[in-house]
């Protein structure tokens, strides 16, 4: 009996060690930040900003793709169809031979921006409900996020046209109505206009860079307008757009404070970050991150069977370190589309010679133009990608005149006379007496390629001036006029049922 | 200071308490050892067997409740001293033990019976015991002899084939690695899962728990059987129970087992000579230019100074004629004129691998009496894996014992300690498999003719390893550590409470250095220079502190003789703690040292600490009644609450009921003739619930802010976890019919169970659409089904103690899986990915392959390829008009550059519209094995034993992405396997394997994706050549024992000696399949079978000898 009695106060205490654990099993996470617990001071939503940036590059290497691949600068040579290293183009010709398909697309998933868009949805839904940041900062960050926003859009709309419009951020997930289709063009244009005016406005009068260039600012917004104005000049718009991109470029070119550099190549230099004639880089610090283009490069012990002719020397296997695989290789003709007193053939692209008794043959070129730094023997590809610069903003303005008829001389004359240096003759480099003057849309557009090798931009330069140049310029026939958009990839389809593959791609 | 390690003082101070009491204890329990005595009369008697009565040997007699013990005598023969009233008890192995009230009788003759011991065993249960002749629900015990003799690293491997209803998968050789181990076909979609594994009560991981230790291993199959594991129980649980203090006289035994391992072979590689004309034919069919074909490594001529100096290959003149004389050999080349080498083909190999030496020693000390138990033991094991630079090693100590401080109150306690350390391959292993095997054989490795030093290469993949090994210094270590302290308190004699307490801490530390580092070009630069002198330095800590406290009740009656009850209730706390952190700094300006101190450069993001917490608080109780051990039933239960769920979802009730009937204890049987055959007879019928969280991450329910890269020396942080506080647990309802019969006296036993297992609420993670921002989310709208037999068959062929005696044992488990639910997403069956192929049935293009509603996991889907086009008329005639969308080639009758020529494959056109494209794929298997199970034959005869273990598998088909990538040559250089040679040729039109190409995945001309189709040399499990698809359906050789029992032998005479045996064993022998490859099992990624078999690093065959004595 005395045994039972000992039960009683038994089970009670181990019924008491049972109800005190439960509040042992409110746990918070120690190492991230719950959701809860953000947005609370002025810091957190500074780390956000920057935690946007850092998500932006890493996209760089799509705007890469979408911006360039497709055109006439990637490419095996005539006769060949590998580098000149050897190394195979293991699939990704199908870029540069534009035979894109849902199993080959490319660039998949829409680039993954829309992990950085709910990120900017985000942000512009605090931004508008906080007060633990400055009147000031809030305009800011405003100011990069309606922008940035406009810019990612952008980059959907040229490249697949439709595209589906989220302005909301994704707080919970509904499953039971996941598809979301397409919006027209015409509503993804008209949204890329307002954020880039809801970025203005916001900016007010603040032109200042912050980050060394590093961030997003109001001459990027205007040099976003520029470009989509000039976009729909071209596709409807007429002068009307032409005029509005050409006021928003002279606006930055008034008081966004930028000049060109001296030195081509001294713009892509890793001591020269943010310099006078960068608008805004996507940074890239050693031990931050570096520029995904390993994949242009030729590898270095391959590359030291062949001779750089210029110099007269073998390549080294310490100095030429480059370091890559060349999967995407770049076309001897692009090196020869260049005039050789143009510092820019220099500066952009290096050639490669095989030598035989005293006769250089050329082997092969691959691009010069991002050195990055020597990091304990090895080449960290550490340079800025620069996505708006001022050469880009007087091409563009150039652009805007044709358009409106008057003269271009001036602006392509600037880039020009940098280009050329010391060499530059008025007499016969100066708009208009060059032979491709006579028509001075084809005068940008040469001028634009030879400019901004790996910069992202002569596919879009292409599309933006006309379809024409597309067919005239790249593989692609003008009875294959549904290339000129992308295909969409088949897991992107398959995730959302309302989701149509671009027309003209077989669906199988 | 401590609370930067994870746990507060006052728990370390605990703990501190208990471990000297533990000590205390053990140090009691030695005290005690061997003072017992006894006082009374000499008995002796005779120990026969029933089948034939021949005397049996070595049979403990010892007295019920007392420490003294003796053993028969060869003769069968005993002496020993007892009372009139005593209770002795007689016991052998394999037979059932019998207890003889001796009253006054001072000689006796006991006939022992042999025991259906798989059906008489006693089974460990969780919080307890029972008799297997109660058990109702679906439980599997390890047979002891497999970890009787073959040394294990890692005794998950023990599992493999032995026990029914796992499926137990090496994913890899290297030494000390734990196998993929899936109960009943695993219990969710995305994330298989393990089965929990306790040991002693503590639940942990089972690496490092040395095989010799072990006393026995049961694994819980059925959701009765682990409703009392609750929320961690959804995959089974696997009980090891370790080793414990014995009642009798003290006892040492050693023993030390050594042997050697050899590599197990894969494909063959091409020599130089071959190498060099099959590389250069399908340049020439890619229509390569000489120029780029001789600027290729390897097989090009290139003629730079490292080049030359790492190249054995020229270009032939007269002038190196000479050459011919020191071993070098010519080959004609396609591209006309001729090519002179050297072959260093298989020099890599041999570098590679290598026949290693395992050790393993293993000591104990074990005794005890009526108040006290202890063991004690020591292992070390070591194990060179057979690719160069791997290894394993390990000590284990293991302590514990117990003592009643009262008679009515026993504590006990121990210890338990490993620290091991394991090395893998110093590159990848598919590398190693894939990149380094396949080395250019015109490639020397070595710089000097005396092979000293190694040639670097062209990376740690394309180079010597042995340069690379030189060049990293690698070091690992991993402790574990146990501590367990126990009281139990006999309330009353039905009564008893126990309350139980235990610690396992888990440390890892993981350090890695490579020096300044050259390449073959630095190597002939003058002068030589460094490729990288990055000289990373990482030290990796991570420590895991775990705590449970428990205690049960326990009560034990039987009411009027026949009602027997025993229940028994609990209550259990259960916390972990993780820390981990990372230094890895670079720039150190010197080899010489490989710490982070030299280190100049930390950079953000590989410099961090981070902590994590966890705690589940349980409560459960279990109920087992029988009526006269003829109608049984089990009722068990068990409420969890776990952190990792929100307050408002954080319980979940798992109940588990399961019922028997003993039909052989009824009258009605034992009186029909039936009962001269049929010995036992039990159905059993068993349902349940568990859960599993394993899917969910600590905090993950409460959304995260997390942290990123730094942008501009600035950090940042982004929204990455949608916080879903309305996730609950995954809920198995498992409902098992099972059978235990045993024929022939149990001579015959066999035990069979029908289970199905539906999953539901399965945490599965639903791909999103990308404008969502995030690119799948956690949902529990998931439900699985597995639905299965299993068979386990045991028999004593023969019996005869004194000369032969041949057991046999067999088991098997058919599992197949359905999905019943997933998350509607608007899709047809709410299907998630898959692919759209035509299906000729319906003449429709239907959705196969992902996940759907209604259809299994793990179908694959591919191109057929009917044969190789032979030659141009039968493309004309075949495929005049075929347009193939995946190669981007044509038949003649289309406009269009790039053509199907002879010697590409003729796909099966599916829908036959002259398009190959994606809807042109059949089913060409399943990944998932079907039936798997296992043999042994045991025969015996005198003191010699014959063991053999066999385990299958069958029913899953292999892509072999080796073999593909290796033949269709995706990285444009390296070796072929020989089987290029029998290829469609010119001269060899008959073939099923295509012609040669420089890299198959490229665009025509290169290539035309022939060997592989659209994954581009992706790691693609579908829409691949089906030639490439092989079944994996084998039957290995796991065991082959012969041992001899001293101590029936020459030490019977010994005085020194106990207990003796030797044995030879060999392990791992063979694999009978047709899989091409080194190893027929399923490939395994992350954790889950995947299908794709991209060269994983085999287990070796091990040839051992051991010795074990006991004094």
């Amino acid at each position: 009996m005395k045994n039972k009695i000992n039960l009683l106060p038994l089970v009670i205490s181990m019924l008491m060690l049972i109800s005190s654990c439960t509040k042992q099993l409110d746990l918070s996470p120690i190492s991230s930040v719950g959701e809860g617990n953000f947005w609370k001071t002025s810091d957190q939503v500074d780390a956000f900003v920057n935690g946007v940036h850092a998500r932006f590059r890493t996209h760089v290497q799509r705007f890469l793709f979408l911006g360039e691949l497709r055109a006439d600068i990637q490419g095996t040579d005539p006769g060949t169809n590998s580098s000149f290293t050897g190394e195979s183009t293991a699939g990704n010709e199908r870029m540069w031979n534009n035979t894109l398909s849902l199993d080959a697309a490319g660039v998949s998933d829409f680039g993954g921006f829309y992990s950085n868009i709910n990120q900017l949805n985000l942000l512009i839904s605090k931004l508008n409900t906080t007060n633990v940041v400055t009147p000031a900062n809030k305009s800011y960050y405003l100011g990069i996020a309606y922008g940035m926003r406009a810019f990612y859009y952008f980059q959907i709309y040229t490249a697949w046209g439709k595209a589906i419009i989220q302005t909301e951020p994704t707080s919970t997930i509904d499953i039971s109505s996941l598809a979301k289709a397409a919006s027209p063009e015409a509503d993804v244009i008209k949204l890329i206009k307002d954020d880039i005016e809801k970025s203005l406005t916001n900016y007010g009068s603040t032109y200042t860079y912050r980050n060394s260039k590093g961030f997003w600012s109001k001459s990027a917004s205007l040099m976003l307008k520029g470009q989509v104005f000039l976009w729909t000049s071209n596709r409807g718009g007429g002068a009307g757009d032409a005029g509005i991109a050409k006021i928003a470029l002279i606006d930055a070119q008034t008081n966004g404070n930028v000049s060109l550099q001296a030195s081509f190549a001294n713009i892509f230099a890793t001591t020269n970050r943010g310099n006078s004639e960068v608008i805004f880089a996507s940074r890239h610090l050693l031990n931050e991150a570096t520029l995904p283009i390993a994949n242009f490069l030729p590898q270095t012990n391959l590359l030291i069977n062949y001779f750089d002719s210029v110099g007269k020397r073998k390549f080294d296997v310490t100095v030429d370190n480059w370091g890559g695989t060349y999967f995407f290789p770049m076309m001897i003709s692009t090196f020869r589309r260049f005039n050789d007193r143009d510092t820019r053939k220099w500066a952009s692209i290096q050639p490669c010679y095989r030598l035989s008794g005293t006769n250089y043959t050329m082997a092969g070129v691959f691009v010069a133009k991002y050195k990055g730094e020597q990091n304990a023997g090895v080449r960290a590809l550490t340079n800025d990608y620069i996505i708006y610069r001022y050469a880009d903003l007087l091409l563009l303005l150039a652009e805007a005149k044709v358009l409106l008829g008057e003269s271009p001389a001036a602006e392509i004359n600037l880039v020009r006379a940098r280009a050329y240096g010391a060499a530059y003759s008025v007499a016969t480099d100066a708009f208009p007496n060059q032979a491709i003057d006579a028509n001075p849309k084809e005068a940008i557009l040469h001028e634009r390629y030879c400019e901004f090798i790996l910069e992202g931009k002569r596919w879009l330069d292409l599309r933006r001036m006309g379809d024409n140049y597309v067919y005239k310029y790249t593989n692609i026939k003008s009875n294959e006029a549904y290339k000129l958009l992308w295909p969409i990839d088949r897991t992107t389809l398959t995730n959302n049922k309302l989701l149509e593959q671009t027309p003209g791609y077989p669906a199988f | 200071m401590y609370d930067i390690y994870g746990f507060s003082k006052i728990n370390l101070k605990l703990q501190l308490t208990r471990m000297k009491k533990a000590l205390l204890i053990l140090s009691i329990s030695f005290f005690w050892l061997g003072s017992v005595l006894a006082q009374s009369s000499k008995i002796s008697g005779k120990v026969v067997a029933s089948e034939d009565g021949s005397p049996l040997a070595g049979v403990s007699i010892s007295i019920k409740g007392k420490t003294s013990g003796v053993q028969t005598t060869k003769e069968g023969t005993f002496t020993i001293d007892a009372g009139t009233k005593d209770l002795l008890v007689v016991s052998f192995v394999g037979y059932q033990t019998q207890e003889i009230r001796l009253g006054g009788l001072l000689t006796i003759e006991v006939s022992l019976k042999p025991d259906g011991a798989k059906l008489g065993e006693v089974v460990v249960i969780g919080y307890g015991t029972q008799s297997r002749r109660n058990v109702t629900s679906a439980i599997s015990k390890l047979d002891a002899d497999v970890l009787a003799s073959v040394p294990r690293a890692n005794i998950g491997s023990a599992l493999q084939g032995s026990v029914s209803g796992l499926q137990v998968v090496n994913s890899t050789g290297t030494p000390g690695a734990s196998p993929l181990i899936i109960l009943r076909g695993g219990a969710s979609i995305n994330n298989p899962g393990s089965p929990l594994v306790v040991v002693d009560g503590i639940i942990r991981a089972f690496n490092d728990v040395s095989s010799n230790d072990i006393e026995s291993i049961e694994l819980l199959k059925d959701a009765a059987a682990t409703a009392i594991y609750g929320a961690r129980a959804n995959n089974g649980v696997i009980l090891i129970t370790t080793k414990q203090g014995k009642v009798g006289s003290a006892q040492i035994s050693y023993k030390y087992t050594t042997g050697f391992n050899k590599n197990r072979p894969g494909y063959e590689f091409m020599n130089a000579k071959d190498f060099i004309y099959y590389n250069r034919l399908g340049n020439l069919n890619s229509q390569r230019t000489l120029a780029q074909v001789n600027a290729t490594r390897g097989y090009g001529l290139l003629t730079g100074a490292a080049d030359l100096g790492s190249f054995d290959i020229r270009a032939y003149t007269p002038a190196n004629a000479n050459l011919l004389s020191m071993g070098w050999d010519t080959v004609g080349d396609p591209y006309g004129g001729t090519i002179i080498f050297k072959d260093h083909g298989g020099e890599m190999n041999d570098i590679i691998f290598r026949n290693t030496r395992t050790q393993d020693h293993f000591v104990n000390l074990t005794g005890g009496n009526d108040k006290g138990k202890y063991y004690a033991s020591f292992n070390y094991y070591n194990e060179d894996g057979v690719v160069i630079g791997t290894n394993y090693k390990r000590f284990t100590a293991d302590i514990n014992g117990s003592y009643k401080v009262k008679p009515n109150v026993e504590v006990s306690s121990s210890v338990n300690m490993s620290t091991s350390s394991q090395l893998g391959t110093i590159a990848s292993e598919s590398n190693t498999f894939y990149r380094s095997l396949a080395v250019w054989p015109t490639f020397n490795p070595w710089l000097d003719s005396a092979k000293t030093l190694a040639n670097p290469g062209n990376s740690n993949t394309d180079g010597n390893p042995v340069y690379w090994l030189n060049k990293t210094k690698r070091t690992n270590e991993v402790n574990r550590i146990t501590a367990s302290a126990a009281i139990k308190w006999d309330i009353t004699k039905n009564l008893y409470l126990k309350a139980t307490g235990a610690a396992y801490l888990l440390e890892n530390l993981d350090e890695s250095f490579t020096k300044a580092t050259q390449l073959y070009p630095n190597v002939f630069a003058t002068p030589q220079t460094y490729n990288n002198t990055l000289r990373p330095s990482t030290a990796f800590f991570s420590r895991s502190f775990q705590t449970q406290y428990n205690a049960i009740l326990n009560y034990t009656k039987t009411f009027n003789k026949r009602h027997n009850v025993n229940a028994m209730a609990g209550a259990e706390f259960f916390n972990t703690r993780a820390f981990d952190m990372q230094v890895l700094g670079t720039n150190a300006p010197t080899d010489e040292v490989s710490t982070a101190n030299a280190s100049t450069v930390f950079a953000a993001g590989s410099n961090y600490s981070t902590r994590s917490e966890y705690a589940i608080a349980s409560t459960f109780g279990r109920l087992n009644y029988d009526y006269d051990q003829r109608y049984l039933l089990s009722l068990v239960f068990r409420r969890d609450g776990v952190s990792s769920l929100s307050a408002d979802n954080r319980f979940g009730f798992f109940p588990g009921l399961s019922a028997g009937w003993n039909i052989h204890r009824e009258k009605f049987f034992k009186n029909s003739s039936l009962s001269n055959i049929v010995t036992t007879f039990k159905p059993r019928v068993s349902y349940g619930q568990n859960g599993n969280v394993a899917g969910l991450g600590r905090y993950e329910v409460q959304g995260a802010y997390g942290a990123q890269a730094l942008y501009n020396s600035n950090g940042g942080f982004l929204y990455t976890g949608i916080s879903n506080t309305d996730l609950r647990w995954e809920k198995s309802k498992t409902t098992d019919i099972g059978l235990d019969l045993g024929l022939l006296g149990n001579r015959v036993t066999f035990v069979f169970d029908y289970f199905d297992r539906v999953t539901s609420d399965l945490l599965t993670n639903l791909a999103l659409p990308s404008y969502t921002g995030f690119s799948s989310v956690k949902t529990n709208l998931g439900s699985y089904l597995n639905r299965g037999y299993e068979f386990t068959l045991n028999t004593t062929v023969l019996n005869k103690p004194s000369s032969l005696r041949l057991e046999l044992g067999a088991n098997a488990s058919f599992v197949k899986n359905k999905i019943l639910k997933l998350p509607f997403n608007g899709n047809e069956n709410n299907r998630q990915g898959g692919l759209q192929i035509y299906d000729p049935v319906t003449g429709k293009v239907i959705w196969v392959g992902g996940l759907q509603e209604g259809k299994a996991l793990g179908d694959i889907y591919a191109f057929k390829q009917l044969s190789i086009f032979k030659d141009d008329a039968e493309i004309a005639k075949v495929a005049g008009n075929r347009w193939d969308q995946v190669a981007l080639i044509g038949g003649p009758g289309r406009a269009g550059i790039n053509k199907i020529a002879a010697g590409d494959v003729n796909w099966l056109d599916v829908d036959k519209n002259d398009t190959i494209d994606s809807r042109d794929q059949v089913n060409v298997g399943n990944i998932y094995p079907k039936w798997t199970g296992g043999f042994t034959l045991n025969l015996s005869y005198k003191g010699f034993s014959l063991y053999t273990r066999f385990e299958f598998a069958t029913g899953h088909t292999i892509y072999n992405d080796l073999l593909a990538r290796t033949l269709g040559n995706m990285q444009g250089t390296l070796n072929y396997f020989v089987d290029q040679k029998n290829a469609w040729s010119t001269t060899n039109t008959n073939s099923d394997l295509p012609r040669v190409y420089y890299a198959d995945q490229v665009a025509a001309p290169i290539g035309k994706k022939n060997y592989t189709r659209i994954n581009n040399a992706g790691a693609i499990l579908n829409s691949n050549n089906s030639r490439m698809y092989e079944k994996g359906d084998y039957f290995a050789g796991r065991e082959i024992t012969l041992s001899y029992d001293l101590s029936r032998g020459l030490l019977s005479k010994s005085k020194i000696f106990t207990k003796g045996r030797v044995y030879v064993s060999g392990s791992n022998l063979f694999y009978v399949t047709k899989f091409s490859g080194a190893t027929p099992e399923p490939p395994v990624s992350g954790g889950a079978m995947s299908g794709f078999y991209n060269g994983s690093y085999p287990v070796p065959k091990s040839f051992v000898v051991g010795v074990e004595v006991s004094f």
